[in-house]
């Protein structure tokens, strides 16, 4: 469904167009929520953030998508929240920026210790088809830390621009480029250890 | 010029474009002399290209029938409320 048609069936309170926007953001907005605020007042933010949209729907711009719309809200009310409870933003694993980017070791003349090797299933397709791989790539994501998980959702499977992200996650633009690299790596890191102990 | 450890650094940067060009020009020339990082760098593609194929959705339909409720009662209750304005 594309943003307008999605508006019209919002604004005529049409329950199949409320339905499609759930499924397509809810999670999404959990996941912005929670990496700015934390888990304990995500759930209130995004019911809040729903309300926000039907009622400011009608005066919608469309400067942005539907999308990165609904993210800045979420992002805005998770923040003055924060300004409210007086805490700081909840960057969790942004702390340790300044250490290695991976824990992937290499030679002292910067060659690989370990060698990449091929991967049996090597395009999306074939790594979605195989169900143990799907559930590796699951529980990998499931385990990154909470910034990293957000910034490559939002990058990599939502397709938000990096500086979008960096707004509503209040980053400087090399913190996020190291958490999005951070979290490519771990994904990367858990798809090959499952090939190499399945070629293996 | 670039060594193994600094396409693993930059892996990303080149994905994004948001390397100089003289960096791209290490980069690329690294690549045409490595086949591990050759390999490296096309995992990297295919790990990014995976997860674009994975837009989530909720696992039931429990969330999606609790919010639209919650919307649609929340807009029935509040007719006058007034509108916020663009952000």
């Amino acid at each position: 469904m594309d943003d307008e048609t999605l508006i019209t069936g919002l604004l005529a309170g049409d329950e199949a167009a409320f339905r499609y926007a759930v499924a397509a953001y809810h999670n999404l907005m959990h996941h912005v929520a929670r990496a700015i605020i934390g888990s304990e007042f995500a759930e209130e933010i995004v019911q809040d953030a729903w309300l926000s949209v039907i009622r400011a729907l009608p005066q919608f711009e469309r400067r942005s998508s539907l999308k990165t719309w609904i993210l800045q809200i979420v992002s805005n009310l998770a923040k003055s929240r924060l300004r409210r409870e007086r805490r700081s933003i909840a960057v969790g694993d942004a702390a340790d920026l300044a250490f290695a980017v991976s824990d992937i070791s290499f030679q002292p003349d910067g060659h690989w210790a370990e060698w990449p090797g091929q991967w049996h299933h090597d395009t999306p397709e074939l790594l979605l088809a195989s169900v143990q791989l799907q559930s590796v790539i699951e529980t990998a994501l499931a385990a990154l830390p909470e910034l990293q998980r957000t910034v490559l959702t939002l990058r990599d499977v939502e397709g938000l621009e990096m500086e979008e992200i960096c707004n509503m996650l209040e980053l400087s633009e090399s913190n996020s480029r190291v958490l999005l690299h951070r979290a490519r790596l771990r994904l990367w890191q858990s798809i090959d250890k499952f090939q190499r102990g399945e070629v293996g | 010029m670039f060594k193994c450890r600094d396409i693993h650094d930059h892996a990303s940067d080149y994905l994004e474009k948001r390397l100089s060009w003289w960096e791209r020009v290490q980069f690329r020339w690294h690549l045409f002399i490595c086949v591990y990082c050759r390999n490296f760098i096309r995992q990297m593609r295919t790990t990014v290209s995976t997860l674009a194929s994975l837009k989530k959705r909720p696992d039931d339909n429990t969330v999606e029938k609790q919010v639209a409720l919650l919307m649609r009662q929340r807009q029935s209750a509040s007719p006058d409320s007034p509108p916020k304005k663009d952000q």
